[in-house]
């Protein structure tokens, strides 16, 4: 098979991808009984988020606080469609864009961006696959983008995480107070490899000759 | 010689048949042919070996998907899989070498919940010509192997399975977190999972579809079988090689599963207490999760593998147990649980024996001998070729209370072909001798007569008729006497004249030989014995000697209805064929516009009964051909209603047929058992019914007749209805006796339906009425019109 043909239709059948990886698709309508089968359990899982996490502590523990930043009031958000066309200008249009908050800080789950609605999202993300099949997660979070080699990580012995990002800052976000967080990540979180252009052919290169090397 | 005469003879013979239509089409607790036990591994991937090559039909993978279906292949079931290795104490090897004997596979990677009652959909990529087509499978539902193992007379004894970890979205969940990187994302893998314990825990969330799959499981599986749920191990390890899964990112996950398994022994501690068989399995990968440097998980695999049915995601094998440790933990861990299990099942199974020995020492004896064929080598006797052909029956000779076994040779059908005669005697079975055949035998009869307690053989051939009687002698071996010998005058049509030719000189025996046979010989083949299991064989011939004692002593016997004129003549009469009835030839419809659902049932209906085709049906269950009734009912809810047809014979009504309307075409669907109370025809006795508007579309029966179940209940309440493999089954509503419950169905609603509602009978419209033009009153009927019902 020609990778790509392979890649078209990757492409054209991004929903597989996004929704529906490794054995599990979506769920089937189930059709209950209604047997006399008591279903009313409470839960004490449900909401670990809200209460495990602490912005402020983490980011001060695991990297420098540059800036915060209300998502709400923020200057550098796209709306979907502009997501899509921030994306595709860089090379990226293999695969939808999805996001999964709302303005709000609600969780939505993955939903595909549409190119006509001037909605809002904090974070947006997409797929890309080389031609030599490395896998990238490309991320835009409060204006900053980065990409994270899945399949390099997956085998690589360099102990932390390695992403490409356009400068040493990153902007990461806490859905529970719904800010962005300028920091510097300390070396022990992550390798951040500062590309000029985070861009479908510079992912190529990078996928082609490696980042050790560099 | 001193024959008691009969006082109004009756034709127990009918007796016999309906005694016969008494028998459950199934058990709970059908044990294989040869006493050994039956698993059944379901579930998803865990449980197929996903990931874990080679794929049982594998080699069957065709290019050309759209004429082939390699189901076990489109599964992924694995010849490797850890409930292919389990073993049992009482089956020689794994598991795997029995397959489809003692071991059914149904396990199928990426199914939830709802595929064990719904058809599973794979689809496979592959690229043609270098264009990507999808091939679209239907896996049949996991819960229909019940169906099929009840179609071999067989239920299930263990049941392994795996099962919610796609419900629960655990390979999204994984994917997401490869996905992320949780620095700049510290929340969403986690806002991930609470979302999905929140549908864990919705009142019709995933939790509660597991705890209804274990529930429709015991249900479908029988009340026997222990079911087997094997956990999910923790699954990340973030300190070997590979950082695609950050530490938070594996603790988080690993949380979660750890919790999810923690629910499932929850939801089977409530199983267990709301009286389902079932039982938690454990898995620990602790320090070989995927990542770690021996991992018993396979790591996440980003390009699809040969094997894979999709070419276009990640390979499914991604985090499946492997073969390096995985499976085998798996099995291990299963092994221990289903050890223990099978130990007490093999305990109830001697203790069952024991008892039944304590009261029968002759029936563990016989089930053996034909459990184990060991007739097939028995010394001195030889059987036709075709094994399928062999019948066997019950009679006792002597009336000591100890029957013997007659095997037929197999050279006929049921014993017209000759039979052996086994004994237990002396803790050993022996062979009495045979009863040989001659052509034109019409099969074995007994009388209720307390002198002449052997069995009388007919012969009718080329207008000749003789009648020979087999009784055991003072040596205790099997002889026989010739009754009498003639023929007829017109020996084409066994008309005219008869003339004796030769008679015994023992006038009792002759006279008794002349009066109606009262009880014809019932036999069963192997399987039959098997699906309807050996007590159940052995009951029902214990209530035909009931029966006989009780005529004996001049009791009304309870069970059966006696005094009614239905006398059988001794004189042989050709079969009655029925008349074909002349074919429709259907007119054209003048209208353009399609048919509507209902006009393609009624002229598909209308076409099989004044064809007669349905009559296939009917030879198939050796169903007698007149008097029969036509009804309609939608017992499955679909909308269409299935076509309810009586064996025919206004005494031999021991079953009914139904049939339904699938693709375009009439399909036969199963049948139901007649109600014997029908057959009072007295007092107004609900013969099949249903209730309107109600959740439970099936037909139900009420039978207030003494001894119907086990010999014991003096009313019963049956419940007919099809499973989502559209077979029919039967559950006991209730069964009484002296108004103490001796089973209860554990649905309350139903229970409470068949109390408290209005019961609306069936009608049944005749044969001849149709015939006649009288399709509007059976069309009538369905719609609850008022229709005439059968006269019975």
């Amino acid at each position: 098979m020609g990778r790509s043909i392979q890649r078209i239709v990757l492409f054209m059948l991004t929903g597989l991808l996004v929704a529906a990886h490794l054995g599990c698709m979506s769920i089937k309508e189930y059709i209950s009984e209604a047997d006399n089968i008591p279903t009313s359990v409470s839960s004490d899982n449900a909401n670990k988020a809200a209460e495990v996490f602490d912005a402020d502590n983490y980011f001060s523990m695991h990297g420098t606080i540059l800036e915060k930043d209300e998502v709400q009031s923020s200057k550098q958000l796209h709306s979907e469609a502009e997501a899509i066309v921030y994306f595709t200008q860089r090379g990226f249009d293999q695969f939808p864009v999805i996001y999964s908050y709302s303005m709000d800080g609600k969780y939505l789950g993955e939903e595909e961006a549409s190119s006509s609605s001037a909605a809002q999202h904090p974070i947006y993300e997409t797929r890309f696959i080389s031609k030599n099949e490395c896998i990238w997660t490309i991320t835009e979070i409060g204006g900053t983008i980065t990409a994270l080699p899945e399949t390099y990580n997956a085998e690589s012995t360099a102990g932390v995480l390695t992403i490409l990002s356009e400068s040493n800052e990153l902007c990461s976000y806490d859905s529970i107070t719904n800010m962005f967080y300028k920091t510097i990540p300390n070396k022990t979180e992550m390798r951040i490899i500062v590309t000029p252009d985070i861009t479908s052919s510079a992912l190529e290169e990078f996928s082609e000759k490696g980042f050790d090397e560099r | 010689m001193n024959k008691k005469a009969f006082n109004g003879i009756l034709c127990i013979f009918l007796a016999a048949v309906l005694l016969a239509g008494t028998l459950p089409s199934r058990t709970s607790s059908a044990e294989a042919e040869d006493g050994s036990l039956i698993v059944v591994s379901m579930g998803d991937s865990y449980s197929s070996g996903e990931g874990v090559e080679s794929f049982y039909g594998e080699e069957l993978t065709p290019d050309n998907l759209t004429t082939m279906k390699p189901t076990d292949w489109l599964a992924h079931r694995s010849r490797n899989s850890w409930p292919g290795r389990l073993e049992l104490k009482s089956l020689k090897g794994q598991l795997s070498q029995h397959k489809d004997i003692n071991w059914f596979f149904v396990a199928a990677s990426g199914a939830t919940t709802a595929d064990l009652k719904g058809e599973q959909i794979k689809t496979v990529q592959r690229t043609v010509s270098d264009i990507i087509s999808n091939y679209e499978f239907h896996l049949a539902p996991q819960l229909s192997v019940f169906d099929r193992l009840a179609q071999k007379g067989l239920s299930a004894d263990f049941v392994t399975i795996t099962i919610g970890g796609n419900d629960a979205h655990f390979a999204e969940i994984i994917e997401l977190a490869a996905k992320t990187i949780y620095y700049r994302e510290p929340l969403t893998l986690q806002n991930r999972i609470d979302q999905i314990w929140n549908e864990f825990y919705a009142p019709d969330g995933i939790r509660a579809h597991i705890k209804q799959a274990y529930h429709d499981i015991q249900k479908a599986a029988g009340k026997q079988a222990t079911i087997i749920v094997a956990g999910y191990p923790t699954l990340l390890d973030y300190t070997g090689r590979g950082v695609l899964f950050e530490r938070r990112e594996a603790e988080i996950i690993n949380e979660a599963v750890k919790e999810f398994d923690e629910q499932l022994k929850k939801i089977i501690e409530e199983c267990k207490a709301e009286g389902l068989n079932i039982c938690f399995a454990p898995v620990d990968f602790s320090g070989h999760e995927a990542y770690t440097k021996k991992p018993w998980l396979s790591r996440v695999k980003f390009l699809p593998r040969s094997q894979d049915l999709s070419i276009l995601t990640f390979s499914k094998y991604s985090m499946h147990p492997n073969d390096d440790g995985g499976i085998e933990k798996y099995k291990d861990s299963v092994q221990e649980v289903l050890k223990q299990e099978e130990e007490k099942l093999l305990q109830k199974r001697v203790e069952r024996d024991m008892a039944e020995t304590a009261i029968r020492p002759w029936s563990v004896p016989y089930r053996q001998f034909i459990r184990t064929k060991e007739y097939l080598s028995f010394p001195g006797v030889q059987f036709g070729s075709d094994e399928g052909c062999i019948q066997f029956a019950l009679h006792d000779f002597e009336r000591d209370g100890i029957p013997e076994l007659l095997i037929g040779n197999g050279y006929d059908t049921h014993l017209n072909g000759g039979a052996y005669v086994f004994a237990y005697q002396d803790g050993q079975i022996r062979c009495l001798g045979d009863i040989t055949s001659d052509p034109g035998g019409l099969g074995l009869f007994s009388s209720d007569d307390s002198y002449y307690t052997g069995l009388f053989w007919t012969e009718s051939f080329q207008g000749s008729r003789g009648t020979l009687y087999y009784y055991i002698d003072e040596k205790g071996e099997l002889a026989r006497e010739l009754v009498e010998s003639g023929e007829f005058e017109n020996r084409e049509t066994f008309s005219g004249e008869y003339h004796l030719r030769s008679r015994t000189g023992d006038d009792a025996l002759f006279a008794l030989a002349r009066e109606p046979y009262v009880i014809e010989l019932v036999t069963y083949d192997r399987e039959t014995i098997q699906r309807i299991g050996w007590d159940n064989f052995v009951a029902f011939y214990q209530r035909i000697w009931d029966s006989m004692m009780h005529w004996q002593t001049g009791e009304q016997h309870p069970g059966i209805p006696r005094g009614a004129s239905v006398g059988k003549d001794p004189t042989p009469t050709p079969k009655k064929t029925p008349t074909p009835s002349p074919k429709k030839t259907p007119t054209p419809s003048p209208k353009k516009t399609p048919a509507s659902a209902k006009e393609v049932w009624k002229r598909l209906y209308m076409d099989l009964i004044e064809s007669g085709s349905y009559e296939q049906w009917l030879e198939i269950n050796d169903a007698a051909y007149e008097g029969q009734g036509f009804a309609l009912h939608d017992m499955d809810g679909d909308g269409t209603p299935e076509l309810i047809f009586l064996d025919g014979g206004e005494w031999h009504q021991y079953f009914s047929q139904v049939c339904t309307i699938k693709n375009g075409s009439v399909q036969y669907m199963g049948r139901l058992r007649a109600p014997m109370g029908s057959l009072r025809g007295e007092d107004g006795d609900l013969w099949y019914h249903y209730y309107e508007n109600s959740e439970y579309p099936g037909l139900f029966v009420e039978i207030p007749i003494a001894g119907y179940y086990k010999n014991l209940s003096d009313f019963y309440c049956g419940y007919f209805h099809v499973t989502p493999g559209g077979q029919i089954i039967e559950d006991v509503v209730e069964a009484s006796a002296s108004g103490s419950i001796l089973e209860k169905t554990s649905d309350e609603r139903l229970y409470r339906l068949i109390k408290n509602a209005k019961a609306i009978p069936l009608r049944f419209i005749e044969l001849e009425d149709l015939l006649g033009g009288g399709w509007d009153r059976l069309w009538a009927s369905w719609a609850g019109a008022p229709a005439n019902t059968i006269n019975h």
